[in-house]
């Protein structure tokens, strides 16, 4: 299981937003679980052409990611928004 | 004095889409704040779109987000990038024979239909692959890095019959609900380009039809204000005065009120003063119509969308969070608020 944590920030456009499990073995799989649990969810992480977007920063554990980084069960994977403001 | 004013406003709403909230005034009182911190770019009824720096552009309907248009995979810009949704500019009704019909204008510059009041999107193909975007450099950014579709216009007795503006392309009309669409460009210039006339590559920033005389359209275009008396087919200049925003009278067509900005690069006030012109012989004469704004010097401009009149009553919202309000047309104004932030969009 990968345990998903996301930005406070999401919380706003999502209310019930909370750290979840999914079973998934790539980040595009982990991204249609959280559709699922959060409908739309994808669209905010997501642009248009399904790349991530310009300002939307994965990590796992500690280490950024990107849409194609190697995930392996048990790791925290987390959805930031990049700073922007200074 | 201001109470009388806002005594006489009081069945009057006003609401403002700025760059940090969308803000609604009643009697001259801020009533509500929806959508805080967040830059509305667009709204009708209860739909509100906003530009969102980390999330993107999104819709809502009644606070709940719903499904936004998408660019169709493999949709390329004029630039060839990969189309993703950026803005969306204007959401409309599709009029009376159309009751499910929404259309919303995007940039990059697109036009998308829905006929289930929003629950499903698809792009205006006849639009999307006209051409003049497709096989030519007729379409491009003015003042965005990709053109976009700024206005939408349902015909109020054939609600097959669509205009948009795009920025920069032109006016472009369909008489079957987005399957075919006519250029209509005649009259107009563009002085930027190495051919002022071109089939496309216009910039009308704002245009208009009067909901009685509907072969009369306006527009506040990059290179002046023009009038068409049949149906855009073409296009007179009155003036070539710059700036972005046009209302006009719902009863007289030959009627019309704009506010001066100086030029495409200063993008302040002309002489640095708010100034509300008004003609009422289709742009033979102007007058200034400007009692009650500031006198000193003003750097805010009214953009597109920004000015609204319904009846008597006129608003219009700056770049600097500003808003005024009358309630006699136009002969005198009153400042509303002077605390927002960059107003994008303003209705009654």
């Amino acid at each position: 299981m990968i345990k998903v944590h996301f930005t406070s920030a999401l919380s706003r456009f999502f209310p019930n937003l909370k750290t979840i499990e999914v079973d998934a073995s790539t980040i595009p799989e982990v991204l249609e679980s959280v559709e699922i649990q959060y409908p739309g969810m994808k669209s905010f992480l997501l642009d248009d052409s399904g790349n991530l977007r310009k300002h939307v920063n994965i990590f796992i554990g500690e280490e950024m990611g990107n849409l194609h980084s190697e995930i392996t069960p048990g790791d925290d994977l987390f959805v930031f928004q990049a700073l922007s403001g200074g | 004095m201001i109470f009388l004013f806002f005594k006489r406003c009081l069945v009057v709403k006003i609401r403002i889409g700025t760059s940090k909230g969308l803000v609604t005034y009643e009697n001259g009182i801020e009533m509500s704040c929806q959508y805080p911190g967040l830059n509305v770019t667009a709204f009708h009824n209860d739909f509100v779109a906003i530009a969102h720096k980390h999330w993107g552009a999104k819709l809502f309907r009644s606070g709940i987000p719903v499904s936004a248009p998408v660019f169709p995979q493999g949709s390329k810009t004029v630039s060839g990038q990969a189309a993703n949704l950026r803005q969306i500019w204007h959401i409309k009704e599709g009029g009376e024979k159309y009751p499910n019909r929404l259309w919303i204008a995007t940039e990059p510059g697109a036009l998308f239909r829905s006929d289930d009041l929003g629950e499903s999107w698809k792009i205006v193909e006849g639009l999307w692959n006209h051409p003049t975007r497709i096989n030519g450099q007729h379409w491009f950014g003015a003042g965005k890095d990709l053109p976009f579709i700024h206005s939408i216009i349902v015909h109020p007795e054939n609600n097959d019959c669509i205009y948009v503006s795009v920025s920069c392309a032109g006016i472009f009309k369909t008489m079957d609900s987005g399957l075919t669409w006519e250029i209509m460009n005649d009259g107009m210039r563009a002085e930027y380009l190495p051919n002022p006339k071109p089939v496309a590559g216009y910039d009308p920033h704002q245009v208009l039809m009067h909901p009685k005389h509907t072969n009369v359209l306006w527009q506040q275009n990059h290179c002046g204000v023009y009038r068409s008396t049949n149906g855009g087919a073409q296009w007179d200049e009155l003036s070539k005065q710059y700036g972005f925003c046009i209302a006009i009278d719902d009863q007289e067509p030959d009627e019309a009120w704009i506010i001066p900005v100086e030029n495409e690069t200063s993008r302040i006030p002309t002489n640095r003063r708010l100034q509300v012109l008004r003609t009422r012989d289709s742009g033979i004469s102007w007058e200034d119509t400007s009692n009650g704004l500031p006198k000193t010097p003003f750097y805010g401009i009214v953009l597109r969308n920004g000015l609204v009149k319904k009846g008597r009553f006129m608003a219009f919202g700056t770049t600097n969070g500003n808003v005024y309000c009358s309630d006699d047309k136009g002969k005198t104004w009153q400042c509303l608020t002077t605390n927002l932030t960059k107003v994008n969009y303003i209705s009654f």
